[in-house]
This record gives C-alpha cells, sequence and structure tokens, in this order.
C-alpha cells in the first residue's frame, strides 16, 4: 500500500546520516546511537532514485519534483508520481529525510 | 526514467554492496565528520589473534580519542592508499611505527594518515575487551609483551611450547 505523503511539503536530508557518492554510486549510512554502522546499516541508491535525491533540498515540494522529472524524462505525471511517492516513503520510513519547514536548519 | 528508484539495503535479498579500500575511507572519514563512531567488519589475518577475519571494529573518531603507542589504529597506508587496522608501536608528533600483531611493521606513516582509534571489537555477538594502558599500564603491559611473545613462538614454530604456555588462555584473555 503506497504511503499518504504530503505532496506540498520539501523535504532534506536528515542530519542523522552520511551520504556520500562514492565510485558513481549513492551510498547513505544512517547515524544510530553515535555510530556510522557499515556492518549492518549500509544503503546504496540507483541512479533513478539519485535524481530524485538530488532535488531533495528543500527548495522545491514533491510536486513541484514530480512535474520537473515528468517533464525532463517525457514520462505520465501518474507515472512519476508513483515512483516519488514510493521513493520518498521508503527514505521517510527509515528516516533518512525530514520536512524541511520542521526542520531546525531551515530558513 | 529507464527503471524505478530504488533504496538498496545491504542485506536485502542477498544483495552486498562491495566497498573498495578507498570507498570505505571515504564513508569513516564523513562519519567522523559528524563525530560518530565507525563499524565494519574486519579482513585478513595481520592483526591475528587480536583481531580476526570478520570481526567487528569500532573507529572512534580522532576528535574523541587521542592514540598513544600501543593503540590499535586504523589509517591510510601511504603506499598504496589502502584502509589498515594495525597496532602504532611508536609515535612522534609527525609520524608513526605501526605494525599488525601478525605481520610485518609497516613502516614510518605521517601522523596525517591517521583515520582513528579502534575502541571495540566484536566477535561472534561479544565485545572483546583487552586492559586498558591508561587507566591499568601495568596490566597492559603485561597483556601486550605476552602477545608478542606468543606471537614470537609462533613464529618459530614452537608448538610445544605455545601447548604448554596455554594457547587458548591467551586466546580468551582478549
Amino acid at each position: 500500500m503506497m504511503q499518504e505523503l504530503d505532496m506540498d511539503a520539501r523535504y532534506i536530508p536528515s542530519g542523522n546520516i552520511v551520504a556520500r557518492e562514492i565510485e558513481g554510486e549513492l551510498i547513505i549510512v544512517p547515524l544510530i546511537a553515535g555510530i556510522g554502522d557499515i556492518d549492518d546499516e549500509l544503503f546504496s541508491v540507483n541512479d533513478t532514485g539519485k535524481v530524485i535525491w538530488d532535488r531533495l533540498d528543500g527548495r522545491a515540494s514533491l510536486a513541484q519534483i514530480v512535474q520537473l522529472l515528468a517533464d525532463q524524462y517525457s514520462v505520465s505525471r501518474q507515472e512519476m508520481e508513483h515512483d516519488v511517492r514510493g521513493f520518498v516513503g521508503e527514505l521517510l520510513k527509515r528516516k533518512m529525510i525530514v520536512d524541511a519547514r520542521a526542520s531546525p536548519s531551515s530558513s | 526514467m529507464p527503471e524505478p528508484p530504488l533504496l538498496r539495503h545491504k542485506g536485502d535479498e542477498a544483495d552486498e554492496i562491495p566497498l573498495s579500500s578507498a570507498a570505505l575511507i571515504a564513508l569513516l572519514s564523513a562519519v567522523h565528520e559528524k563525530g560518530a563512531d565507525f563499524r565494519f567488519r574486519a579482513t585478513g589475518m595481520s592483526m591475528y589473534p587480536t583481531i580476526r577475519e570478520g570481526d567487528i571494529i569500532t573507529v572512534s573518531p580522532l576528535l574523541r580519542v587521542e592514540p598513544s603507542a600501543f593503540d590499535i589504529v586504523a589509517f591510510r597506508h601511504p603506499a598504496n592508499q589502502k584502509l589498515i587496522v594495525h597496532r602504532i608501536i611508536a609515535l612522534s608528533p609527525d609520524s608513526f611505527l605501526a605494525k599488525g600483531d601478525n605481520s610485518e611493521p609497516d613502516g614510518t606513516i605521517p601522523r596525517s594518515h591517521l583515520l582513528g582509534v579502534i575502541t571495540k571489537v566484536e566477535r561472534n555477538g561479544s565485545s572483546l575487551f583487552w586492559p586498558d594502558k591508561r587507566r591499568y599500564p601495568s596490566l597492559a603491559k603485561v597483556y601486550f609483551q605476552t602477545v608478542y611473545l606468543y606471537l614470537a613462538l609462533r613464529k618459530r614454530g614452537y608448538g610445544i611450547v605455545l601447548k604448554l604456555l596455554g594457547k587458548r588462555s591467551l586466546e580468551t584473555i582478549q
């Protein structure tokens, strides 16, 4: 079942992760209790996911990201929204991104 | 877009995310920049018996732990740029000498290549401890001398001597 998301929300990477592009691959390591544990908690993001991740910078809402990517890749808005919802829902579930409005560092 | 976006978790569906030494160093440095410890699985036998293949090592950032002689540290080897976890055997303000407990010395390493200090080793789900030389210097000295005696005897093939000394007892005091 697809997670309910506020498509007007703007998201940014959580302060409790390390995300680095290493050798062409985006790697994410959550910091749990002050430990970056790559033995148990190591994630990689595929190229399509990285395109979405790069836009999760607090400047564009999810709806704007969907529209932008649908135009860029000539994909239907509906199909793109399905993909973005699924990916962003997974990031939210793992607390890798936070709502920029709720983040103390957001302006 | 060619394929759906995907967040892949190491361990899911037997997926493995292979990391090179350079990638490990980059991740370790990024995690340390946030003041967090870095935990990863050891490979190789150069620190046997203290660290074995498959042990889980925790590397603490230099901001929190000041390295000193006999500490096990992580560093980038200047010759091959690989991530190495070995013991400091001598330390100066600019450089240090390192050696695996079960390998030849690494030579002089610039201090700028230090990445962190090993603060925990886990094996089969249990934490391994050895005497903290800051709190128990005499006990730590005896421990390290015993380890080196064991390694020297093993290298020279004195298996019978090791049996008499009780090799197993050495391994269990870690």
